[in-house]
Parts: structure tokens; sequence; C-alpha cells
């Protein structure tokens, strides 16, 4: 009887979990676009760099889901002003062009690279890595990651001081999966690509719209961001009427 | 082992080669038809090795012949010989009908040359092979012992050199023809051979003297064996087989202990560890791991090799499990750092090695600078262990972040002589240009340009930035020229 019941209660529990877990994540994918304006603390918690100790996801917006040229720009730029130590990243099928890394600051001997066949292997892999005394982080492009997956590296992340990212890509001839599952990152970001506003015609800094879709304890917000390649750090840049006016044409078609 | 094509044949088909009937093995060579070995029943009837068929079918008419299979013999030799690892490593197959075991610091895990040979002789023929063994310090002397008589001789350090002059010069390993020319001179014992003067005896006899030295140790020989002889080396035997998983894993920890005990007094390391495992129904599986620093840590080995554990398949149990250090060389003691400094690449050896082994090392790298202005060519991949090369791209703010393996080509619209792209069309989207900045010229490299991989032009690189913000990193292969369409490629993606 007792057994039963016990067994009974941890089902239950267990349920309750994931309908919690896959709230949260529903409300991320789905949650109507209220971005706010960056708060004076999530701002600093972006110049800082994203803390260590937890891990975060990284995605692509648009197209560049499935290539991930933006959310890998900024993942080498928020791994800029690591700790001391090395870097593993695990790949797929492309690798990260090491020149542009060593301008993020990732010089080549502190970087290993890893071939990884499929999400499964590159998990086990950032277990493995983020264990290890000496990686100060791992980033790991993954698919997808379930809840338990994440939470397994969080908490090897928390235990070790050091830093784990999910860069998730879309890889060619994957279907994205259909249900979004909850996850244990501290932050989830969605990268993309923002026109310059430079003089005439001239490339300017490299600038990315970010948008942080979850905050553990915090509240989602979008950035405009430029990335200053000589001091390596981000800079916010002000977002003051500099977007479109909405075109007010709803009031004429109700009338009409 | 005397007989061993009758030897095989009874094993394999037990009926045929039955004690009670007289059996031969012929050799077929154009029409003629030789007696190549016989069974103990045939050589009672007075058929003998060397006979031709049909004398020997006259002596005994009831005779049961097969023909020789050389192959078939040798191949069964070869596995033969890889059963034989059990004893040491380094085993090898000596055609037509021995084995060479080198036993170099084996000896030890026998408690002695005596028991390990007793017990190779218990265990063939305990599985129906008849054999004759002796161990001596060459291998030509060894030879010549097994097939002198049929006692074991095990010969002390040096032994050969006051035994060998005794034997008969049949035991040399020599030609048919040398030895003939040797009986009609009236030589027959080895010592005899010895006394005459080398200089008439090398002109008469090409083969005669370097046999001599071989077998007396003055000349060395060189014997193909199927593992190079290593003195790393340890075994476990269990009267009772072992099974289960855990028990297997068990015992790699006792050998890797065993052997880490070993290359630690001698401040050795190694770089390659393997465990074989032979089965009672004498198959032969193996495991091996790499490491990329030279290493004796117990822990770290057995974890290792228990991660490959579960490809073992125990059957009908195992026999006995080896463990072997390929490899191996000095180990650099290193200084533990104080206060909280680390030495990075000590570190993480530990991960290099897992991920290693478990993805294959190609798997697991760092990249260098290449000495090339060319792209794809600044670019290399070394070891991720490898020393630190302390060397950074001077232009890496102006490289694609991701790089296309081969550039594509694309359909670009562009203001002539040698403006930006205004637009591009790459996998079927067009992308309009607000931004460009270039070109950056990259020259190929003159000494290179004969090698027909390398393209000969000139690129002109463009950084370019689309309506949304993307940037990609196009080129025009060779300089513009108002004859010919330029031709447009994109080759990588800038972030």
């Amino acid at each position: 009887m007792i057994c039963e019941k016990s067994i009974q209660i941890a089902r239950l529990r267990v349920k309750i979990g994931r309908i919690g877990a896959q709230s949260i994540a529903e409300a991320n994918v789905t949650a109507p676009r209220l971005m706010r304006a960056p708060s004076r603390e999530s701002v600093s918690f972006l110049m800082e760099g994203l803390p260590a100790g937890c891990i975060h996801e990284i995605e692509g917006a648009s197209w560049d889901a499935e290539t991930g040229i933006a959310a890998s720009g900024f993942t080498a730029a928020m791994l800029s002003h690591a700790a001391k130590g090395s870097i593993l990243w695990t790949v797929r099928r492309d690798t990260p062009f090491a020149p542009r890394l060593a301008a993020f600051g990732l010089h080549p001997d502190r970087v290993i690279f890893c071939r990884c066949r499929n999400d499964t292997e590159t998990l086990a892999v950032l277990e493995d890595a983020l264990r290890t005394k000496g990686i100060a982080g791992a980033i790991g492009e993954v698919e997808h990651a379930t809840l338990t997956q994440s939470r397994r590296l969080h908490l090897i992340c928390e235990a070790a001081g050091n830093i784990g990212l999910l860069l998730r890509r879309r890889f060619r001839g994957v279907r994205p999966r259909r249900k979004a599952e909850g996850s244990a990152a501290a932050t989830r970001w969605r990268v993309g690509f923002a026109p310059t506003e430079a003089a005439e015609a001239e490339l300017g800094p490299l600038r990315w719209r970010l948008d942080l879709l979850y905050r553990r304890g915090g509240m989602p917000a979008s950035f405009l961001v430029e990335w200053n390649d000589e001091a390596r750090h981000l800079r916010l840049v002000a977002e003051l009427a500099d977007h479109e006016t909405e075109p007010h044409q709803s009031g004429l078609r109700r009338t009409g | 082992m005397p007989n061993w094509p009758i030897t095989r044949l009874s094993l394999i088909n037990p009926d045929c080669a039955a004690p009670d009937k007289p059996l031969a093995v012929v050799e077929v060579n154009g029409s003629k038809r030789r007696i190549l070995t016989v069974n103990r029943n045939a050589r009672e009837r007075g058929v003998m090795a060397g006979q031709r068929l049909a004398d020997a079918k006259a002596v005994a008419p009831d005779l049961v012949t097969i023909t020789a299979d050389r192959e078939a013999d040798n191949a069964a030799l070869g596995a033969l010989s890889r059963w034989a690892q059990r004893f040491t490593p380094s085993t090898a197959a000596n055609t037509p009908d021995g084995l060479w075991l080198d036993i170099t610091g084996c000896a030890r895990l026998w408690r002695g040359e005596r028991r390990l040979v007793e017990t190779l002789i218990e265990q063939l023929s305990a599985r129906g092979i008849p054999c004759r063994a002796a161990i001596a310090d060459t291998f030509g002397a060894a030879w010549a012992f097994a097939r002198c008589t049929d006692r074991t001789h095990i010969l002390p350090p040096g032994g050969h050199r006051d035994l060998l002059p005794d034997l008969p010069v049949g035991l040399l390993r020599l030609e048919a023809e040398t030895l003939a020319g040797l009986r009609r001179m009236g030589l027959k014992t080895i010592g005899q051979t010895m006394a005459l003067p080398r200089a008439q005896l090398a002109k008469r006899f090409a083969d005669l003297l370097p046999r001599l030295d071989q077998a007396m140790g003055d000349a060395p020989e060189a014997i193909a064996f199927e593992q190079p002889p290593s003195p790393w080396f340890e075994s476990a035997a269990f009267a009772d087989f072992i099974m289960t998983p855990e028990d297997l894993r068990r015992t790699i920890d006792l050998l890797a202990a065993r052997l880490c005990q070993r290359l630690a007094e001698a401040g050795q390391g190694g770089r390659c560890f393997e465990a074989c495992f032979f089965g009672a129904d004498n198959s032969i599986q193996s495991i091996s791991i790499a490491t990329s620093l030279a290493s004796r840590d117990q822990k770290s080995i057995v974890s290792l090799l228990a991660s490959k554990l579960e490809t073992i398949d125990a059957g009908f149990g195992i026999e006995v499990v080896t463990l072997r250090a390929r490899r191996t060389e000095r180990v650099v003691e290193r200084q533990i750092a104080m206060e909280g400094g680390s030495d990075d690449l000590a570190d993480i050896a530990p991960l290099i090695d897992k991920l290693g082994n478990r993805l294959g090392f190609n798997n697991v790298w760092r990249c260098a600078v290449a000495e090339s202005h060319w792209p794809e060519h600044s670019v290399t991949q070394i070891a991720a262990m490898a020393a630190p090369q302390r060397r950074v791209w001077q232009n890496g703010w102006a490289r694609p972040v991701r790089l296309l393996s081969r550039p594509e080509p694309i359909e670009v619209m562009a203001a002539v002589p040698d403006y930006p792209p205004r637009q591009f069309r790459w996998r079927h989207v067009t992308r309009k240009i607000r931004r460009a900045e270039g070109p950056e010229r990259v020259a190929p490299e003159w000494w290179q340009e004969h090698e027909s991989e390398q393209p000969s032009e000139t690129r002109d690189y463009y950084r370019v930035e689309d309506e949304s913000g993307a940037r990609y990193w196009v080129y025009r292969d060779g300089r513009y020229s108002s004859a010919g369409e330029s031709r447009w490629y994109i080759h990588g993606f800038l972030a």
C-alpha cells in the first residue's frame, strides 16, 4: 500500500514538474514580443559578460538559426572575458574560423575544438569538459537539449564555477522539434543581425539585435548592441526614437 | 610441432585422421607426387616422408592420402601464434611447423621459464597438438634444440655455446643443397664445421656462416613478430573462466596496478595501452587506448579501458587477460604548481584522452597559425596537446567567423570596373547590399603556382552588409578585365 502510494505521489510530482517546465518553455517561445527597454541592472549584466557557474542558451534569429553566424560571434564575444583556462568548442559540421575567434580574444592556444556526431555525444562531451579542471568554458553546438540534460550541465557548472554555453542550431536535415521543452539555462538569448548606421557606405562596428528571451529571476528584454573589436566590449546603442513608427492605418480600416 | 599438417587435419576432421588408419599428406609437384608427412600408423607400416606415392601405396595399400594445403597450414599456424600471445605479446609463426615466442621479461609472470614452457606444452597437448619446445638465447639455438630430441631443453644464458657444437648440422636451418654438400664432406656436427677455416666455408656454402653466426648469437636475427617485444607486459590467467564485466574490470584494475608500479619504478610512462582477452573458445579480443601524455596513472588508464570494456563479448568465459604498454617513454616529473597556479595543458590532458579515445584523436584539435595569406591555408589543425604556439593572426578582425569549406559561386550585380557588388544571389536568395568595404587583395603564393590545386588568380575580397545587417565575405576571382565576365564567390560570413 505504502509503496503504491509513494510511487503514485512520485509520478504526480514528475507530471507537475513537467507541466511547470513546459509552461515556462511555451511562454518563452510564444510570448507576445513585449520586449521591454533594458533596465539598468540587465545592462550591467550584459556588459560584464555572462555570469559563470551556470549555463546559457544562445540561438540565431530567423535564417541564422541554421547557420548560427551572429550567435557564434556573440558567443565568442561573451567568452572573451572568461577566466583563464581552456575553452572547448564542440562542432558538428562547420568549424568557426580561428583567426576571427582570436580577434575576439580567444587565443588559438586556448581553444580546443571537438567534433561530435549528434546531440547526445555533444552533451556528454560538455559534461566531461565542464567537470575538468582547467576548462574555463565549454560551448556545445546542439540542436536540442532536454530539461534533464540541461539540468545536469547546470549542476556541473555550478559545482565547477565555469561557464557552459549551448549554441542552439537547427542543423540542415534535422527537423526542428515541435514541442519546446524547459531548460535549466540561466539566460536564453536570440542573436540577430542589425544594420549599421555609420557614415555613408562604410561598415561600422558590428551590431547585434539581442533578445533576452528568458532570464532566471529577471525580465526579458531586448537590446541593440555594438561590438568594439579594439576594446573588446559591448556597447549599448541608444534606441531613442530610432525605430520606424507604426503605420496608423488600422483606424481607417475600421470605419471603412 | 612435428607433423603439423597431420595435427591440423586431425583437429579439423577427427574422422579422416583416425590414429588406427595409415594417413599421408601428399605434395603434388607437377606430375610427381611425394609424401610430405605421415601419421604414426603409416610410419609403423614403413611409409616415410619424401617417398614417392606409388612406392608408399605398394608398402601400404590402404594408405589414405590427402593433398597438402600449405596456405591452410600457415594460416592455422598464424592463428596458433596469436593464441600464444597469452604467454608473451611477441609471437610469430615459423613456417612450416613452428612458433617463435620472445619471452624476454615474461617468464617472471609464470615464476620461471620452466613453468612457462610446461604450461605451454600442457595447454597445447590438451588441445591435441603435440609439440616440443626449447628456450635459448638465440632463435637458431632454440630452433635446433626444439627439434633434436623429445626432451624440453631450457638452456642457461650462454649455454648454447657449449652445447650447440655437439648437434648435427641438419639443425642449422640450412638449404637442402648445403646439407648434401656438408654430408659429402663428412661434416656431421656443428662443431666440426666451426673448426674449419671460415673463408673457405663462406666460398662454398653461402648460407652456412650466417646461420651458424645467428645460432651462436654472433649475428643478429630479425623475426617478424606480430607485436614488437615489450617488457611492459602483464597477464592474469584464470582456472575458472571469468565472465562478468565487473570481474573483467577488476582484472584490468589489478593488471594496471602491477604495470603502473613497474613503470613508476623505471621512471617510464606508456602512450598506448592494449588489453587482450583470450576466450575459452580460443577467440581473442582486444581493446586499446592512447594517452596524449605518457601516463602511468592507474586510475585514468583503468577508466579509459573500462569505457571500452562493453565491446568485449565474454562468450563462454575469459581464460587469460593481458595488459601491455606500447610506446613507452620517460615521464618528466612535473612540479605541482603552488598557490593555485596551474599548468593548463597538464590539467586538461585527462579530458583530451577521454575525448580522443571516445571520438578519435583526429576529432579533437586546436588551430594554429600557418604561414599563408590565402584564407583557407592560414589555419592548420594541430593536436590538442601540442605545445602552445604563442602566435596569433594579425588580421583576424577582418575575417569571417564562419568560413565556407569551399567558396561558392554567386551571381552579382556590380558596377565596373572594380566596385563592390550592389546585390548578389546565393542559394536562390537575392541579397541587396547596403554597405561594403574593400577590396582586400589576396594574391596566391608564387611558389605554389605550379601546383594544380591552387588557383592562380588573385582574389579581391569585399566585406559587404545587406539590408538586414548580415555581413558576407565575397570576392572577385582575378582582376577586372573588360573582356570577360568576372566571377564572384562567397567565402564566409562575418560577425
